[in-house]
């Protein structure tokens, strides 16, 4: 069955795996997940994980496909069986069992059971399957096991809820049996819940000793909620009733109020009641919490009735929670009333209730209340004020602002603001030039928020008329905002602009650049660009910080342009990182034109840091073009370190492509009788017999700079392949010639591991460097895949093993030739067999 | 042009509901100077770098007062008591290296859960029976059943839990959400939440388990395996032990999306996906997947997780425009961009938990539910659930959440929940 001809569905999910191909593929199915059991068999941590992955595929798959999840679970239910199967086997097998798992498994499982060491995982297998053979199982098992393992099933069978195991758990309770056994019966009882359970789980909690007290009463009060939703309120109050006892611990009383509340009913009112009058705060706080689930006013009077005789804190509790419940006509006078509580508490919980249920009336008394009050009933009046509602409320708010005193009316206008009265904005007006500064800049604040383009005109006189004062910022925040409300068609910056060519004080004209640069636009940018060049100072460096800080990436050029002129240091500095932040953002740019404007820049970079700075912005780019403006830098001694950190950043985000498809030859050539394919993998040579010569599978693409992955296996007493790379092929003689990273191993005295060597392949035919053996050691699999990552650049040639930088060498040899095909090796001699697979190349130049 | 304030009016009535358990009910009167029978006492479990981010914040109230410190590593222990000792000007900060010992100190009435995923919803439900008020950081589970059980206990107990979604009390992402429902983008159909991918380790092999720590307990509730260093550093990262970006960060995502389509006690209804599993990658979960939640409406929410670190956002998207929260900059864009200028001068980032620590506190004292109650947290944290299942079993899901099981598919409910590894039990 192969995975191509498989009809998925619509909405099926499609599962993509990066560098694997379908395990479970070709006409033997049975075969192919066989394999895969039979690679985990022996599987220790640490092992390859492809060998669990690959099975957690195969469980993928066979989910699709009817019929192949039984030949699955038999093949597991067959390795997991075997005393050989190592134990972390086992637990990876039992693992998926519980996904693939039936009834038929019931037998393997049981004996898991029986032996210590696999118990626990035939209760992870076994959890979901909740099939009554599979309960009777575990039913049946629970004598003939040690005692841990009785535990660990009955723990089980809690936790699947099966009300089957009910008699089971209550005989083991009354069988004497150990404290552990005997509290785990109680909580897998108290799980499952029926009101069979209710009566035995009592006794055992109140005969029970005090050390398990707590296990005991959490089973119970589980065992209340269970019965209660399988209908049995009058059950469940019972239980509560016994737990709300007097001499119960507080938390196991605050439990049984709560669960009595939740039931609802008279009783549920009557247990808020009697709470309310007890002697225990904690329960009068949960009490009144959770009477906000019973619904009526009959609740709402009886609450009422009970404020008077609760301290403060209750009280103020209970007022927040009256006024939630919406019976208005009966809540409102005792807010009212609570206004005038003695304790602060109190009158500041009734005046926050206000924003609920207070209206136009209140206004007054609210704003009275914020101008005289102390600091927290002035908070509270601030935030019933801000959210209070109904007819009028509006009017009567816009009006009270203006009567307010200095110290109150910033906080009003922010509440004016807040609230999108538009009806206050001739008075934001007027505010705004008034004396007083804070009323001013909230003002000016509120007028962005609410005011509308036809303002704008108002605003630019306003922020002329106060040019000098600290209110100047604001007014200009001010104007971006209402200015930003005009559609672009009908140029925001169009009245700026015009006022603009108008003014000759300095200080009005940086303050209208400053507002240009928040308006932001074409437009406006045309107009800073030509103040950037402006005779006077001021404006010349208000121009050109509103041109560095520019949100568009429109504003490239200008920069670029600002750049390549003189510049003041600090500018030149701040232009240039507003030129490399805005070339970081897409701005529906070519790749090729950003990399122009890094060139750009890079052109005309002078100091150090400037070099530092347009290398961090390049190290963004993933192409071989930013590669090619980065390399030379290399050589620069003061930035090598960020000119690598650049190489590297750019390297690892230029995509790779593969160069072998896992199940095809195309795109190779040369050796075609030695080179065949293998399950997914280009593989060579036999281990049967001697390889009668060298062979070589080549690219037809040839590369100068570039990274290669490719992982490998060798095997065999001859061990030797490689991977040829800036090589050439000489047709006529056969022959190969070029740098290649060995693989194999060099036996004698002083052997030498030959995996990531550098070596001359049909030129100078020598070692050019040995990988560092040390690391090799660390990394390197023996007899296992392993991957290599090849990197030339320039002169430069670097391997990493399994990631472990093992190789580097510099060619001092100017004669030597850097570019060429990529080729795949097989070495002639004794028996030796070589696998290639996962080849991806990143072009680098 | 559609006039602002219209729309502002009908974001603040829209925002309203929720506003209103805004109050706080500790007036700044008591705060300044708390006397000590006013504070609430508190312990932390699990002392790792989420918990000193949080711990921080707690910090900064006087109304909590710090008794005590656990943890199973040794080094950290030693670290946080030092740090709760200088906040404190003593050296009387207890330390632990079983939490059920701290559960059982009396004197504590909150506790601060920062372990590891396993142990969330177990400490946290231990907790709730020993009494105490309940911070834990999220997810809140490990896997569906879990989260129920955590709701559950916190009702049988009458607990005050606060999931630590924090965003849900941070100013951009409630100005989104404030925004999104008060209709301004018009109606809302799309969630796009884009997360960062899962990273590919190489295998280690075991290890003897490093000085001071009880490994054991570590372990917890999942199933055992041998101490190996990758285990340890990625547990994140395995499904034994947690289930990637997707569950850890995904859930404040998920939270956020629930919370701005009005969704809180319910889910989407249909997940499907791709996820993309590397074969030799010692972690088992995938390195980058994109799921598609459904809402029984039509309404989507896209979780995608590739990309690195920073590149993450939520973003809504509506017939009249959209909204996006930038989470590493705490940046908002939004279409049409006027949107924007409505937005208050508050901003304080993603990382900020003040707020979210103060309606626990408020809540402490009023027995209200918080802002991130366990329900809602349990129905956020099971989308990143279920689209972990999508991924794990590699096909589309439906979903039925009034009854908390998926429809007509007995292989996917076998996902919901795990048997827990002895001595712990739910």
């Amino acid at each position: 069955m192969s995975k191509t001809s498989r009809s998925i569905p619509a909405a099926a999910a499609i599962f993509l795996l990066l560098s694997f191909t379908p395990v479970v593929q070709g006409a033997d199915t049975r075969d192919a997940i066989g394999r895969v059991l039979e690679q985990l068999q022996h599987y220790r941590y640490g092992d390859d994980p492809s060998k669990e992955r690959a099975l957690e595929q195969v469980v993928r798959e066979v989910f699709q496909e009817p019929g192949l999840k039984e030949v699955l679970e038999e093949g597991i239910l067959r390795v997991i069986a075997q005393d050989q199967t190592s134990l972390p086997a086992k637990r990876v097998l039992s693992r998926q069992l519980s996904s693939v798992g039936s009834d038929r498994s019931l037998p393997v499982v049981r004996a898991m059971l029986m032996v210590e060491e696999t118990a626990d995982l035939a209760c992870t297998a076994i959890r979901g399957l909740l099939t009554d053979k599979a309960t009777e199982m575990l039913h049946a098992v629970l004598g003939q096991v040690p005692e841990a393992t009785q535990i660990r099933i009955i723990n089980l069978l809690g936790e699947r809820r099966q009300p089957a195991s009910v008699p089971v758990l209550i005989a083991r309770l009354s069988s004497d049996p150990s404290e552990a056994l005997f509290v785990s019966a109680a909580a897998a009882l108290g799980k499952i819940g029926t009101e069979a359970a209710v009566r035995p789980l009592g006794e055992a909690r109140r005969g029970g000793s005090p050390a398990l007290r707590t296990e005991l009463t959490e089973a119970y009060l589980q065992c209340a909620q269970a019965v209660a939703v399988q209908g049995k309120p009058a059950l469940a109050r019972q239980i509560y009733r016994e737990l709300g006892a007097g001499q119960e611990p507080l938390v196991v009383r605050r439990a049984a109020l709560v669960g009595m509340i939740q039931l609802g009913g008279p009783e549920a009112l009557a247990e808020v009641s009697r709470a309310l009058k007890g002697a225990d705060s904690p329960l009068k706080s949960v009490a009144i919490a959770e009477s906000v689930r019973l619904d009526g006013s009959e609740v709402t009077r009886q609450l009422i009735s009970e404020m008077d005789s609760l301290e403060a804190r209750h009280q103020a509790q209970l007022l927040e929670a009256l006024v939630q419940r919406g019976d208005e006509s009966l809540v409102r006078p005792v807010v009212v009333q609570a206004l005038e509580a003695e304790a602060p508490l109190v009158q500041e919980a009734a005046i926050r209730s206000m924003a609920r249920i207070g209206d136009a009336s209140a206004v007054g008394l609210l704003i009275d209340i914020a101008e005289q009050g102390e600091p927290s009933r002035q908070q509270a009046a601030l935030f019933a004020l801000g959210r209070i509602s109904g007819p009028g409320v509006d009017a009567a708010l816009v009006k009270s602002v203006a009567g307010a005193g200095p110290k109150l009316r910033p906080a009003l206008i922010r509440i004016v603001e807040d609230r999108g009265l538009t009806e206050a904005v001739p008075f934001l007006k007027k505010q705004a030039v008034g004396e007083d500064g804070e009323s001013a800049v909230a003002s000016l604040r509120a007028l962005g928020a609410l005011a509308g383009p036809s303002e704008l005109p108002a605003l630019l006189e306003i922020l002329l008329q106060r040019q000098d004062s600290a209110v100047s910022r604001s007014a200009e925040a001010s104007v971006v905002a209402v200015a930003r409300k005009v559609r672009p068609e009908q140029q925001p910056a169009g009245a700026v602009i015009s006022l603009l060519a108008r003014q000759s004080q300095p200080a009005a004209r940086s303050s209208l650049l400053r507002v240009l640069g928040g308006i932001g636009g074409g437009q406006s940018l045309a107009v800073v660009q030509d103040a950037a060049r402006d005779g006077n100072a001021e404006v010349r460096d208000s121009a050109i910080r509103e041109a560095a800080a520019w949100k568009d990436p429109q504003a490239v050029p200008v920069l670029a342009g600002l750049l390549a002129g003189p510049l003041e240091p600090t500018h030149r500095t701040l232009v240039l990182r507003g030129y490399v932040r805005l070339l970081q953002l897409s701005a529906g740019r070519s790749a090729e034109e950003t990399l122009d404007w890094y060139r750009k820049g890079l052109n005309s970079v002078v100091t150090v840091e400037e070099k530092k700075l347009m290398l961090s912005g390049l190290a963004g780019v993933g192409s071989p073009g930013a590669m090619a403006l980065a390399r030379p830098f290399l050589e620069d001694e003061a930035v090598r370190e960020e000119a690598q950190v650049a190489v590297d950043r750019i390297i690892g985000k230029i995509e790779a492509r593969p160069l072998f498809d896992g199940k095809s030859l195309d795109g190779w050539e040369g050796d075609l009788d030695i080179f065949r394919l293998e399950e997914g993998a280009i593989v060579a040579g036999s281990l049967e017999e001697n390889n009668p010569r060298s062979g070589y599978l080549r690219t037809r693409l040839t590369a100068r700079d570039f990274e290669l992955r490719v992982t490998a296996k060798l095997a065999g007493p001859g061990d030797n392949g490689g991977v040829q790379f800036r090589s050439r092929y000489d047709q006529e003689k056969n022959k190969m010639s070029g740098y290649q990273v060995d693989m194999g191993s060099l036996k004698g005295q002083q052997p030498i591991n030959l995996w990531g060597c550098l070596y001359d392949e049909g030129r100078r035919s020598k070692l050019l460097v040995i990988a560092d053996q040390e690391k090799l050691k660390r990394v390197f699999k023996p007899g296992d895949w392993n991957q290599m990552v090849i990197r030339a650049v320039d002169n430069r040639i670097q391997v990493w093993v399994n990631g472990e930088h093992t190789t580097d060498y510099l060619e001092q040899d100017d004669s030597i030739w850097q570019e060429g095909i990529f080729a795949l090796q097989v070495h002639g001699g004794p028996p030796c067999k070589v696998w290639y697979k996962d080849i991806w190349l990143k072009q680098l130049n | 042009m559609k006039s602002n304030s219209v729309n502002r009016r009908r974001f603040l009535q829209a925002a309203g509901a929720s506003l209103v358990s805004f109050p706080s009910l500790i007036p700044s009167s008591i705060r300044a100077g708390t006397p000590p029978s006013d504070r609430v006492t508190i312990g932390a479990i699990g002392l790792g770098p989420r918990c000193e981010a949080v711990m921080k914040h707690f910090f900064t109230f006087p109304e909590f007062q710090w008794l005590a410190v656990c943890d199973v590593r040794q080094d950290r222990l030693d670290l946080a008591k030092d740090r709760v000792d200088e906040h404190n000007q003593n050296r009387d900060c207890l330390a632990y290296r079983d939490f059920r010992e701290l559960l059982a100190n009396q004197k504590i009435d909150a506790v601060l859960i920062a372990t590891g995923d396993r142990w969330h919803a177990l400490a946290s439900i231990l907790a709730a029976q020993a009494g105490k008020d309940i911070y834990s950081e999220k997810p809140m589970s490990l896997t569906i059943e879990e989260g129920r059980a955590v709701v559950s206990t916190m009702k049988r107990y009458g607990s005050v839990y606060q999931c630590g979604h924090q965003r849900r009390s941070v100013d951009s992402y409630r100005f989104q959400n404030e925004i999104v429902r008060s209709g301004r983008i018009g109606r809302v159909h799309t969630v796009i939440a884009q997360n960062w991918e899962n990273p590919i380790v190489k295998p280690s092999v075991p290890q003897p388990v490093q000085p001071g720590l009880d490994y054991d307990m570590w372990l917890g509730p999942t199933p055992y395996h041998p101490f190996t260093p990758t285990r340890f550093r990625e547990w994140n990262n395995y499904w034994d032990t947690g289930g990637g970006t997707m569950i850890n960060m995904g859930c404040h995502y998920t939270d956020i999306a629930q919370w701005g389509f009005d969704a809180d006690h319910s889910g989407p209804i249909r997940y499907e996906g791709t996820a993309e599993f590397v074969a030799d990658n010692a972690l088992d979960t995938p390195v980058r997947a994109e799921v598609t939640c459904t809402y029984d409406d039509g309404r989507t929410l896209i979780m995608r997780c590739h990309g690195t670190f920073p590149d993450r956002f939520i973003r809504f998207e509506g017939t009249e425009g959209w909204i996006q929260v930038d989470d590493e900059t705490d940046q908002i864009t939004a279409d049409p961009p006027s949107i924007l200028r409505i937005r208050g001068s508050r901003a304080r980032g993603w990382e900020a938990a003040g707020d979210h620590i103060r309606d626990f506190l408020d809540c402490i004292r009023s027995r209200r539910e918080t802002i991130c109650s366990p329900e809602k947290s349990h129905r956020a944290t099971t989308i990143g659930h279920i689209a972990n299942t999508c991924c794990r079993l590699g096909r589309s899901l439906e979903w039925d959440p009034a009854a908390e099981r998926f429809v007509n598919d007995a292989e996917a409910d076998r996902t919901i929940s795990r048997s827990m590894r002895p001595p712990w039990r739910l």
